[in-house]
C-alpha cells in the first residue's frame, strides 16, 4: 500500500499540474493567452489560417513537462540538440529533438516564408499594378511605418537587430516579418509573429479612423477612371521583369520577390496550371500549417512574458498606423498632382495585408459615395505593398549586421 | 554594386562607429526608406515605359486583326456559296465519293 501511495505521489509530483506550482506560472498564463488567440481565430475569424496553428503551437510549447517547445534559436544550437549535447536549463536533463524542433528548422533556414510567397504570387493578380504603375509609389510610401517603428524601437533601447525585426511588423506581411526576424533576432520571433498577425487581422479597425482623419469628404468621394485592360503578354512579362530589376538592384530581396514572381508566372503563363494550383493550395496550406505551429512553439512563457513583448505590441501598432498614414498622405500628393483624379483612400492599401487593406479602402470610399468602386484601384497599391515590404526587408537585412 | 557599396558604408558608418549616436540612427532610417522608395521609383519608370511599348504592340495587333477581318469576304446574305468555298466543298465531296465529278454550279445552287 505504501509503495502504491509512493508511486501515486511521484506521479503527481512529476505531472504538468504540479509543475505549474513549482515555478512555471508563466506557462499557465501562456496557456490562457493561447486559448484567447484560439478564440479570436475560430470565433472572430482573425487571420484563422495562421492564428489557429500559432495559438495551438503556443499551447503545446507551454504544457509543463511535455517538452514540446522549440529548444533552439540558431543552427549551431540545433546541431548540438541533435547530437544530444543540449541540456535543459531548469531540469538539467539532456534534450532531444522533437517534431516541432524539426519543423522549426524550416523557419530558421528561411524556407517557409519564400514558399508562402510562392503561393501568394500564384493567387495574386498584378493587372491593376501593371495598368497603373504609379501605384508603386503608394506601396513604397506605406513602408514608412517600418522605418518609423525602427527609429522608435531604437529610441526605446532595442538593439538594431531587434529594432529591424520590430519595424518589419509595419509591412503587414507575416512571412516577410518571420523571415526577417528569424535572421536578425530569432529570440523575438514569437512576439513579432503574434503581433504581426494580430494587427493584420485588425486592419479594418485600425485603418479607417486614420484614413478619415487625414482626408476631406471631397477627396474621399473621388471616382477614379476605369483601368485599361492588360494583355496576357504583359502579365507574363511583368513577373520576369520585376525579378530581374529587383534582384539586380537589391539581391537580399531576391529570395522573397523571386518566389512571389515565380508563383505569379506559374499562374499567368497558362501552361503550368497544375503547378499553379499546387502552389495556391497544397503547398501554401502545408507550409502555413508548419510555419504557424513551429513559430507558436517558440513562445515559451519564460521568454514571452516580458516587458519587451508589451513594447513590441505597442510598436507594432505604431508601425501599422504610420504605414497607413504614409500611404494616405502620398495618396493626397497624387490627388494634387493628378488634379483630383486619384482617390487618396487607395494609399492606405499600400501596407500590404492583401486583400483586406484594399477592401477597407473600398468600404471607406463607399461610405462617402455608395456608387464608388475603389477595390480594383486599391489592389494596385495593395500588391505593390507586398513587393514594397519584401524590398524593405531586403534593405533591413542588407543594412543591419547579423 | 553601387547599392552594396552604400550598404557597406552605412554598416561601417553606423554600427561600427565608436561614436555612434542618434544622428547615425536617423541617417540609417532615412537611407533605408530612401532606398525602398528609389527601387520602387525605378519600377515605376520601367513599367511606365513597358506599358507604353505594350500599348503600341497591342494597338498594332488589334489593327492587324481588324484588317484581317476586313479582308475576309462577308458571307452571302441569301445563303449562296462563293467560288472558293465551293471549290473546297467539291474537293471534299469528290474525295468522299471516290472521284465522281461534282459541278460547282450544282453546289452553289444547292446552297440556295
Amino acid at each position: 500500500m505504501a509503495q502504491f501511495l509512493d508511486a501515486l505521489s511521484k506521479l503527481a509530483s512529476e505531472s504538468g499540474i504540479a509543475q505549474f506550482f513549482t515555478g512555471s506560472w508563466q506557462n499557465l498564463v501562456m496557456i490562457v493567452v493561447a486559448c484567447g488567440l484560439l478564440w479570436l481565430g475560430i470565433k472572430k475569424g482573425f487571420e484563422p489560417l495562421l492564428m489557429v496553428p500559432i495559438a495551438f503551437g503556443m499551447l503545446l510549447a507551454n504544457l509543463p513537462g511535455a517538452n514540446l517547445a522549440v529548444h533552439y534559436h540558431d543552427i549551431p544550437e540545433f546541431i548540438q540538440l541533435i547530437k544530444g549535447q543540449l541540456v535543459d536549463p531548469v531540469t538539467h536533463q539532456k534534450l532531444t529533438a522533437g517534431l516541432l524542433d524539426w519543423l522549426y528548422l524550416g523557419v530558421k533556414a528561411g524556407i517557409y516564408p519564400p514558399l508562402i510567397f510562392l503561393g501568394i504570387g500564384a493567387m495574386t493578380d498584378f493587372s491593376p499594378l501593371i495598368a497603373r504603375p504609379s501605384s508603386f509609389i503608394l506601396g513604397a510610401a506605406a513602408q514608412l511605418g517600418i522605418f518609423g517603428a525602427f527609429l522608435m524601437a531604437m529610441f526605446l533601447g532595442f538593439d538594431p537587430q531587434a529594432a529591424g525585426s520590430i519595424g518589419i511588423i509595419g509591412g503587414a506581411d507575416g512571412p516577410t516579418a518571420i523571415l526577417t526576424t528569424s535572421i536578425l533576432k530569432p529570440s523575438l520571433l514569437g512576439p513579432i509573429a503574434v503581433a504581426a498577425y494580430s494587427y493584420m487581422a485588425l486592419v479594418p479597425i485600425i485603418q479607417p479612423p486614420i484614413m478619415k482623419a487625414l482626408t476631406t469628404k471631397k477627396e474621399r468621394s473621388v471616382v477614379m477612371e476605369t483601368l485599361r485592360p492588360v494583355s496576357k503578354k504583359e502579365k507574363i512579362l511583368f513577373p520576369i521583369m520585376v525579378t530581374i530589376v529587383v534582384s539586380l538592384i537589391l539581391p537580399s530581396a531576391g529570395v522573397l520577390v523571386g518566389c512571389l514572381m515565380l508563383g505569379n508566372l506559374l499562374k499567368e503563363c497558362g501552361v503550368t496550371e497544375r503547378l499553379s494550383k499546387m502552389a495556391q493550395n497544397e503547398l501554401c496550406n502545408i507550409v502555413t500549417l508548419m510555419l504557424g505551429l513551429s513559430v507558436g512553439a517558440t513562445t515559451n512563457g519564460k521568454t514571452f512574458l516580458t516587458f519587451d513583448t508589451l513594447k513590441i505590441v505597442l510598436l507594432g501598432l505604431i508601425a501599422f498606423s504610420v504605414g497607413t498614414a504614409g500611404g494616405v498622405l502620398f495618396g493626397k500628393i497624387m490627388y494634387v498632382v493628378t488634379k483630383g483624379k486619384v482617390n487618396p483612400l487607395i494609399g492606405s492599401a499600400g501596407v500590404s495585408a492583401v486583400p483586406m487593406a484594399a477592401r477597407v479602402s473600398q468600404k471607406v470610399g463607399q461610405q462617402e459615395n455608395p456608387s464608388n468602386f475603389l477595390l480594383m484601384h486599391a489592389m494596385g497599391p495593395n500588391v505593390s505593398g507586398v513587393i514594397g515590404s519584401a524590398v524593405a526587408a531586403g534593405v533591413l537585412l542588407a543594412m543591419i549586421p547579423h | 554594386m553601387l547599392l552594396e557599396v552604400s550598404f557597406d558604408m552605412i554598416r561601417r558608418g553606423v554600427f561600427e562607429n565608436p561614436s555612434w549616436d542618434w544622428s547615425n540612427t536617423l541617417v540609417l532610417t532615412l537611407a533605408g526608406f530612401f532606398i525602398v522608395f528609389l527601387l520602387l521609383l525605378i519600377l515605376i519608370i520601367v513599367f511606365s515605359i513597358f506599358g507604353k511599348i505594350m500599348a503600341k504592340v497591342n494597338a498594332k495587333a488589334a489593327a492587324k486583326q481588324q484588317a484581317e477581318q476586313k479582308a475576309q469576304p462577308a458571307p452571302a446574305a441569301n445563303g449562296e456559296v462563293d467560288d472558293e468555298t465551293a471549290a473546297v466543298i467539291v474537293a471534299a465531296i469528290t474525295e468522299a465519293s471516290g472521284g465522281k465529278n461534282v459541278i460547282i454550279k450544282d453546289i452553289k445552287e444547292a446552297g440556295k
